[in-house]
């Protein structure tokens, strides 16, 4: 599980030095985009969140959508296994970040479970990002992309 | 494994002696349904669905192409026996008819992919401020096998919702309500889903665990995968996101028939309260909280000090250089930043472009947290009612009343949903929604039947100030209508009106709730001076729950017509309210409009 995982983080940290590029923010495409999708826009004054009310769509649901075949991050509509870490961490960037600060919390503990975490290596995982929140999250602009390379490093120093 | 036309023929010969074509099993798959002319046809509008061409209305010819194809299976890349995996089920365990299988790489992968072990049916509730969003909006959740420690998060979720492209909000309203958009199922992971409706949207998740077997599971996910690729148009009121996860369900249920009741609409409430109090159905029922109501309970439970200190840190002030926060524990500081956080990120909301001076607040509050210890995991309290017990969504009213110049008789009806006189169990409180409410009158001394009132829309958001915000308080109205100050003319005119205020917690009055209001108000009628009149309005309301069954409604507006028929208006009214039963009311309602008086009383029902 840890191989599958470090093969995805690896990835992402070769592709990370254009990536950081973005300035502010995060990138558009980290994770596909489903963060920006997500999060980009400011579509939810309140009359937006009204007028929503008779569709409950979103113009994003094509990317799970069960007609899409396959597409960057998903495969007729289920997040790629290799994609899953990247993907999580770009839609749940703000709430890791928050959790891994605290060290507790459902979305840096099922983070540290998708990283392949067992049970008893969870709570390791937690204490590790927030010895080393500082590196992880240097400062107010650091993308999820960036945020995995340093991981990446760190995972792999604690290998070794 | 024998594949020729003459086996087929046989077996055919077979389900149509045996009726199989007619089976709930095999209909729930073709989501056959009974139109309200006694027609059968699918609800599936796509005709790539179909096998046969009269396949979305003969359930037999579909069954015989189905039975033919899979014997002698055309060669495609994506084989007819892998598109249909639960029609192939049921013919090879349940009808034992021998058909070779193939490799079905593509559907193998995404059932790899959801694992499914358990099925629960998730209700988003209602969206602060926003009204309309009492309607909820209803998901599945497939358990994912492997990640039972994670709370869920990594489950995949199945959701149907309209295929939108228009960012313009009135469009985007006028397709959905009248079909224009078409409707698709998806299937996102559960963390997508608590961001947007815990977080974004601020609506707290109901989670509905459902009792199903692992062979039922496995058909409705076949299912799934059979009519994923295929939408039907999507109808706000009737074949929403709500309606179309009743026939996915009826597939593993099929003896079940949840679908057949929801024909004009299909509330989301409504297709949650039939299913999940179907007996023996619901396995247990948690609340995933909101943000903004998770911020509530942690705010409460600061103390006085702490609750200034947090708003301060959330505004950037270096409290953590002041004496009163040397003086904290550890613990105590932890909670108090883990509040400040929560405010500020209520306060800036989660937009990702957000100014870089806003980002280095919580990036400085976040390095002082990472300081201090972890937190016990806070539990998810909450004791509020489950939108399921909520009243239900029609209305019908029977009221006898009085005024100066003769006695009436009203019967009315409104399809949805809620109106301040009614117990919010379930509801936003201070909040209406009334769609299409119809007053009849029957005045018996001149044997007299007509239409009162017909309320097109009537929104009414009364959101009181807190702690945390001050939210504006509004209201929309739009009716045909007699018009009371003008009693007793007959004529009825075409009305509308809107307004913004501020509303008010009462202390000491349980629920108590004073509202302040001002907008204008505008009417047309060829009986009107110059056949209108426009002008200023102001309200004051007042609502107060004496207790869980008794309510008081009282509101009074002054209004000042300035063009067309040009005037004064002042309008005192207030309705008592008295639960009889759950789905039951009775009601005082009185009004003075100008001179004329009226009173009623009457008894109302939710059906």
């Amino acid at each position: 599980m840890l191989k599958k995982v470090l093969v995805a983080v690896i990835g992402l940290a070769v592709m990370a030095p254009s990536m950081s590029l973005a300035a502010g923010g995060n990138h558009p495409m980290a994770g596909c985009g489903l963060g920006y999708v997500l999060f980009g826009h400011n579509d939810n004054s309140r009359i937006m969140q009204i007028l929503a009310a008779t569709t409950n769509g979103t113009s994003g649901n094509q990317t799970f959508g069960m007609t899409t075949g396959t597409s960057g991050c998903t495969e007729d509509g289920a997040v790629k296994f290799v994609k899953e870490v990247e993907v999580y961490a770009d839609v749940n960037l703000d709430t890791l970040r928050r959790e891994m600060a605290s060290g507790q919390g459902e979305f840096v503990q099922t983070f540290a479970v998708l990283l392949g975490a067992n049970d008893s290596q969870v709570s390791s995982y937690l204490t590790l990002f927030k010895t080393n929140y500082e590196v992880l999250f240097p400062s107010s602009s650091t993308t999820s992309s960036e945020m995995l390379s340093s991981l990446q490093r760190l995972l792999e120093a604690q290998k070794a | 494994m024998l594949a020729s036309s003459d086996t087929a023929q046989s077996i055919w010969e077979k389900a149509k002696q045996e009726g199989w074509a007619h089976s709930r099993e095999w209909t729930t798959l073709l989501h056959m349904r009974k139109s309200i002319f006694g027609v059968t046809r699918s609800g599936i509008a796509d005709d790539n669905f179909f096998l046969s061409q009269d396949g979305y209305k003969n359930p037999e010819e579909e069954l015989k192409a189905t039975i033919f194809s899979f014997l002698n299976p055309p060669q495609r890349e994506d084989d007819v026996r892998c598109r249909y995996p639960a029609r192939l089920k049921w013919l090879k365990e349940k009808k034992g008819i021998l058909i070779a299988e193939p490799d079905c790489q593509r559907y193998n992968a995404w059932r790899e992919k959801l694992a499914p072990s358990g099925l629960s049916m998730i209700f988003a509730a209602y969206y602060f401020n926003n009204p309309a969003s009492m309607y909820g909006h209803t998901f599945l959740k497939l358990n994912r096998t492997g990640y039972e420690k994670t709370d869920g998060l990594l489950d995949y979720t199945v959701n149907y919702a309209a295929v939108t492209n228009t960012s313009n909000g009135v469009l985007f309203a006028a397709k959905g309500l009248l079909g224009l958009y078409q409707g698709r199922y998806s299937t996102d992971p559960f963390y997508i889903k608590i961001q947007k409706y815990n977080n974004i949207e601020s609506r707290d998740l109901w989670e509905y665990q459902l009792n199903i077997s692992d062979d039922q599971l496995d058909t409705l996910v076949k299912h799934l995968w059979e009519i994923g690729p295929y939408g039907s148009p999507y109808f706000f009121f009737n074949r929403n996101c709500s309606y179309e996860l009743l026939p996915l369900l009826e597939s593993a249920f099929p003896q079940k028939s949840w679908a057949s009741s929801f024909i004009f609409r299909a509330l989301p409430v409504d297709t949650l309260r039939t299913v999940v109090t179907t007996p023996e159905i619901l396995k247990a029922v948690h609340k995933r909280p909101s943000h903004l109501n998770q911020l509530r309970s942690q705010y409460a439970s600061l103390t006085k000090t702490e609750r200034v200190l947090a708003k301060n840190l959330s505004t950037g002030d270096p409290v953590e250089n002041s004496a009163p926060w040397s003086t904290m524990s550890e613990q105590r500081q932890a909670e108090t930043l883990d509040v400040a956080l929560d405010l500020w990120k209520t306060k800036n909301g989660f937009s990702r472009s957000l100014p870089d001076e806003k980002k280095k607040i919580e990036h400085h509050l976040l390095t002082l947290r990472k300081n201090l210890p972890s937190k016990q995991q806070t539990p998810k309290t909450g004791h509020e009612t489950p939108p399921h017990v909520a009243h239900k969504s029609l209305f019908l009213m029977s009221a006898f009343g009085a005024n100066k110049r003769h006695e009436f008789w009203d019967i009315q009806v409104r399809p949805a949903l809620h109106d301040l006189n009614s117990s919010s169990n379930g509801y936003i409180a201070g909040s209406e929604l009334e769609m299409f409410h119809t007053k009849i009158r029957w005045e018996p001394e001149d044997s007299q039947l007509s239409l009162q009132e017909l309320r097109l829309i009537h929104i009414l958001a009364l959101s009181p100030w807190d702690s945390f915000s001050t939210p504006p308080s509004w209201g929309v109205h739009a009716s045909i209508g007699r018009l009371d100050d003008l009693s007793p003319s007959p004529h009825r005119a075409t009305s509308l009106s809107g307004g913004t205020g501020l509303s008010l917690k009462l202390p000491g009055l349980h629920r108590g709730l004073i509202s302040a209001m001002a907008g204008a108000d505008a009417s047309v009628g060829h009986f009107l001076s110059k056949g209108h009149r426009i002008g200023l309005m102001t309200k004051a309301g007042l609502l107060v729950e004496w207790t869980k069954a008794m309510r008081l409604n009282a509101s009074a507006n002054v209004y000042r017509y300035v063009t067309g028929e040009v005037g004064n208006r002042v309008r005192l009214e207030a309705t008592q309210t008295f639960d009889l039963l759950q789905n039951m009311e009775l009601r005082l309602h009185g009004f003075r409009d100008n001179h004329n008086t009226e009173g009623r009383l009457g008894v109302a029902v939710h059906l």
